[in-house]
């Protein structure tokens, strides 16, 4: 045990220490002497949860986690049957199931559990993750939670089982290439979703007002892409059979996006476009943005100092203390604070892909990658999102804001990490 | 595949592609950090500190209630507000702050501690404004705007306020307003309410808020640091409240205006010992029978809406709750009284039903009371009636006839009958609060006295519509309809249609007529007969409703009251032959309802042959 001790990574450890106790202080920050008030002792209730998922996973030996990878991903599907079955609706969405007087978010449960299954699938000895049916059968598993998650309907956390899919195929050994095709197909998504949705082969887009007003200019748009992706293909000389294939698929992708973003929800449709344009919706996302905008460069070098946040004493920054946190440690602890922070993430990210690299075996070394990839996906994008570099998805960032669920599954898989680290040289 | 040196080369170059990737990406961070708290730090400083956005929410104005011919009868008015942001930086300092509202106070002519209060209180419930004081005078405007240097913090706004131009007329049923409960928001947040929004609390206020809500604005400002806006931003477009849907509704404003006057002219109506005068409590209301629209309906006491509207003080808020009348409480769907003789019918339809009397049958004479078992039950006419037939004691309402039915029907045929009828259920009006009646059956009286504690006896009672019975005023309403349309159960209903506000209608969906006493068709036309008789007959007890040039029907009512005189009632329909409309008078502690119910109905059906007839004629009850 006390030579188990000594071998936990001890970088990360710390990392995750201080994150967790710059939380804790930027929680009360926002609470103190606010309508929120009550919520800080209920932070401090997950931050316990938190503390023995932490404990519980680093000394569980991961590998029984193959055998209960199944039984654990069926659960998390059934979690989050429930949900829609008989959730919780809060922000317009249901996203929360009542266990007792816990209210629990399910989605965040299964991140873990399909990382689980997936890095069991990937870790089989026969399994080649260059095989396009393998790597189907991996997008399968991760896609049939995130079809749950789409219709909850959260566009963020359905997002970061895609992150989690691609870490994990990366670390399996999936071509680089392969990733670029799939990054093609997303830049004809983005190419095309505005276009008028096309219902059936015979009947043509919007007849009439589409040549008429100019809206051509999107197809020529896509076409140009199309075409460059066409040419690098034939200069890789790739084989033919690929080319067509890959023809199609941007052809069907094309064609789908326009009617996927029919039936996304109002509401995401908005922040999508208030990504693109953040000075079409004042009352929304993009005032979130502004304020946090605000928020940060008014920290400047040194920061406000804690406590002596003036916007965040304010409601200009609506879910500071959940997904819009980083602004209040920005606007309090200013440049040098928000470093640290970043500074520190990094440590416990770049440590994490030591944990994978140095794994005994390759079961753990992608349970650490994807445990990695899903932790940085959600500090990558929720930093950027605070900052005005990626669309308010409501992702929150991990180890300090608020939100037991998520807490809970971010110290899960700080502890999964530190429990293939300490059982790198064996059982 | 790989050998592992093969492999361990393979992760390690993976290892790094993806390090790289995070530095580039956190990199990224840093640089947009650099870009915003070093380059444009001090930019965003002084945004941050002197030249702050301020969201305003903008309230939707709540939808119009109008009458069925569309008369205003709850609109809106623009309204001067004071409020004060008790999270502004500038007040953030409680010594500053208690300055601001001694300041404040004596120029809206408000007491200091009493707002220091509202301010602590509402600052742990939400981070807006508090809104201080509602209907500021103009000379009060100006006194916090001429100030406004020295009360950072503080603001005026114009919101609006709801109206009730009639003031106190058919309040119960427009109910009241009043800012949202927080522990209420949180299920309502989805459907688009925000703290601070004003929502129904009663009547249809409460019961359509959803439709009459509408949906807030917002606008943005862009405040100095004394709080004060300096302009409305140029950045941010603001967004237009949605006002809420207007309500149509079935009721008619003149005849609404001539029940109330027939219901508070009580006192002129009637004379006679051993009632209460002054203050009028009870409540009426008129419905027609083969639509179930609901013309009229009017309780007493009554209260003012307006007061609510404008926000209500301590002081009146306690005289409304602890008023031993309950001006509140909408009587006519939420007050429960035995329905007296007007039960008569129902028993007389069971016993026909069952085969024991016809319209013509005489059973043993009344004597002023009857002896049953060890008790005597009397007949409210002590003289007694002598031999009558089932006609004649509908017309009389004599005690002892429906006695002897009573105990030939029993406390299960009763009840029995009284579920074909529907008289104990809820209506389904469309009013929040109603409240069903109680048919009790042997079932019930053995749960409530056990078996040995009460005997058939009960039966005698219940038959004239006393002991454990209870109905409210709509519920006999809607019995007189289905006496009065040949046995079709009617839906009461308040709202006929919306309107959005761009103009778009919406017919409310209503349930029809439904038929549920088809077999009882020739025993209901019988049964009229008897009913025209009680306004008709010479000795008719209902004989003081009729009026000239009206065929009526109609049964009196008198409820016994364990804590003082008796309640009158009393229900009708008009006309006779072929009814349209019914009207129920339900008057607290004013003794026999023919005496005093009966009259309030014949003024009320007097000013309703006027208005039918007269030069500014509301033509059909029908839009």
């Amino acid at each position: 045990m006390k030579r188990r001790l000594r071998r936990i990574d001890q970088w990360s450890f710390l990392a995750l220490v201080l994150l967790v106790g710059i939380g804790v202080l930027v929680i009360l920050s926002t609470t103190l002497e606010t309508p929120r008030e009550p919520l800080f002792k209920r932070h401090l209730v997950s931050l316990g949860a938190g503390l023995v998922a932490f404990t519980v996973m680093s000394l569980f030996p991961y590998r029984y986690l193959d055998a209960l990878a199944v039984p654990l991903y069926v659960l998390g599907l059934v979690g989050l049957g429930l949900v829609l079955a008989i959730g919780l609706v809060g922000f317009g969405a249901q996203r929360w199931l009542s266990v007792g007087p816990v209210m629990v978010q399910p989605a965040e449960f299964a991140k873990l559990t399909t990382l689980v299954l997936l890095a069991r699938f990937l870790a089989g000895r026969t399994v080649n993750p260059r095989r396009p049916d393998v790597i189907a059968r991996a997008a399968f598993i991760v896609l049939v939670p995130m079809a749950f998650v789409l219709k909850q309907p959260d566009l963020g956390t359905a997002l970061a089982f895609g992150g989690l899919l691609v870490a994990v195929l990366f670390w399996a050994g999936t071509p680089f290439s392969w990733l670029l095709y799939v990054a093609a197909l997303v830049v004809t998504g983005l190419l095309t979703y505005r276009l008028p949705p096309v219902t059936g082969w015979s009947s043509p887009p919007v007849s009439g007002s589409v040549a008429a007003s100019g809206a051509w200019l999107p197809f020529l748009k896509w076409g140009a892409f199309l075409a460059l992706v066409l040419l690098v293909l034939r200069f890789g000389r790739r084989r033919r059979r690929l080319v067509v294939a890959t023809l199609v698929a941007h052809v069907v992708v094309g064609l789908s996006a326009p009617l996927a973003w029919h039936r996304l929800e109002e509401y995401q449709r908005i922040r999508v476009l208030t990504f693109l344009d953040p000075g079409r919706d004042p009352s929304g996302a993009g005032y979130q943005v502004i304020q946090s905008e605000i928020a940060i460069g008014s920290g400047q070098l040194l920061g406000k100092g804690y406590l002596g946040g003036t916007q965040k004493a304010l409601a200009y920054l609506p879910q500071q203390h959940t997904d819009f946190v980083f602004s209040v440690v920005g606007e309090e602890f200013g440049f040098v604070g928000s470093l640290v922070v970043i500074a520190l993430f990094l440590l416990l990210l770049t440590r994490g892909l030591r944990v994978a690299h140095l794994a005994r075996d390759r079961f753990g070394s992608l349970l650490a990658a994807g445990a990695v990839g899903i932790l940085a996906y959600h500090v990558v994008v929720n930093l950027f999102m605070t900052m005005g570099l990626a669309p308010v998805t409501g992702l929150p960032l991990p180890f300090i804001s608020y939100g037991g669920s998520f807490f809970v599954l971010s110290m899960s898989l700080a502890g999964l990490l530190q429990s293939i680290a300490v059982r790198r040289h064996g059982y | 595949m790989m050998n592992p040196r093969e492999r361990g080369e393979h992760i390690q170059r993976r290892r790094h592609v993806l390090t790289a990737v995070l530095a580039v990406l956190f990199a990224i961070a840093v640089f947009r950090l650099f870009n915003l708290q070093i380059l444009n730090g001090s930019t965003h400083r002084d945004r941050s500190e002197r030249n702050r956005l301020r969201k305003e929410v903008l309230h939707a104005p709540r939808g119009r209630i109008l009458d069925r011919h569309e008369r205003v009868l709850v609109d809106n008015f623009a309204s001067f507000v004071v409020t004060l942001d008790p999270y502004d930086p500038a007040v953030r300092d409680r010594r500053v702050l208690s300055g601001v509202v001694g300041r404040l106070a004596p120029l809206i002519d408000r007491d200091s501690t009493a707002m220091w209060q509202e301010i602590t209180a509402s600052r742990r419930r939400s981070f807006l404004p508090v809104r201080l004081e509602r209907n500021l005078t103009e000379p009060e405007v100006a006194r916090v705007a001429e100030a406004a240097p020295d009360l950072p913090g503080v603001a005026i706004r114009v919101e609006p306020v709801r109206n009730y131009p009639h003031g106190t007329l058919a309040a119960h049923v427009l109910g009241t307003v009043g800012e949202i409960d927080p522990a209420d928001l949180e299920a309502a947040r989805p459907l688009g309410y925000e703290a601070g929004d004003v929502v129904g609390k009663s009547g249809l206020e409460e019961q359509y808020d959803v439709l009459l809500h509408g949906h807030n604005g917002v606008r943005y400002v862009e405040v100095d640091a004394f709080g004060r806006a300096r302009r409305f931003s140029t950045v941010w477009d603001p967004e237009r409240p949605v006002p809420g849907d207007d309500l149509v509704l079935t009721l008619d404003l003149d005849l609404q205006r001539a029940l109330e006057a027939a219901v508070d002219s009580v006192d002129d109506l009637t004379s006679g010992p051993f009632v209460e005068r002054g203050r009028v409590v009870g409540g009426a209301a008129l419905l027609d029978v083969r639509t179930g629209d609901l013309l009229a309906s009017v309780s007493r006491p009554a209260f003012d809406p307006n007061a609510f509207a404008a926000g209500m003080d301590e002081y009146t808020w306690s005289l409304l709750r602890d008023d031993p009348d309950k001006p509140l409480l909408n009587r006519v769907v939420q007050s429960r009284y035995p329905p007296g003789s007007i039960y008569k019918m129902l028993v007389a339809v069971a016993a026909i039903d069952s085969g024991f009397v016809q319209s013509g049958t005489v059973l043993k004479p009344c004597l002023g009371a009857m002896r049953y078992g060890e008790r005597a039950f009397r007949c409210w006419r002590a003289a007694g009636h002598g031999a009558l037939s089932l006609t004649q004691s509908i017309e009389q309402s004599c005690d002892v006839y429906f006695y002897q039915l009573g105990d030939l029907l029993g406390v299960n045929g009763l009840a029995h009958m009284a579920h074909r009828f529907r008289i104990g259920d809820v209506t389904g009006i469309d009013l929040p609060g109603e409240r069903p009646g109680l048919i009790p059956d042997e079932t019930y009286l053995t749960s409530r006295y056990g078996r040995r504690g009460w005997s058939r006896g009960a039966a005698l009672n219940l038959a004239i519509g006393q002991g454990e019975l209870l109905t409210t005023p709509i519920q006999l309403l809607v019995h007189t309809a289905v006496l009065a349309n040949g046995g079709d159960l009617v839906t009461p209903t308040l709202c006929m249609a919306t309107r959005s506000p761009d103009g778009e209608w919406n017919g409310r969906a209503r349930e029809g007529a439904r038929p549920i006493l088809g077999d009882l068709d020739r025993t209901l036309t019988a049964i009229r007969a008897m009913m025209r008789g009680v306004i008709e007959a010479e000795d008719g007890t209902g004989h003081n409703a009729a009026v000239k040039g009206l065929t009526m029907g109609g049964k009196t009512g008198t409820s016994q009251n364990p804590h003082g005189a008796d309640h009158a009632l009393f229900t009708s329909y008009v006309p006779a032959e072929d009814p349209e409309l019914a009207l129920v008078v339900v008057l607290e502690r004013r003794g026999h309802g023919g005496a005093a119910a009966a009259p309030v109905a014949a003024a009320f059906w007097r000013a309703y042959v006027a208005i039918r007839n007269g030069p500014m004629a509301v033509a059909e009850a029908g839009p």
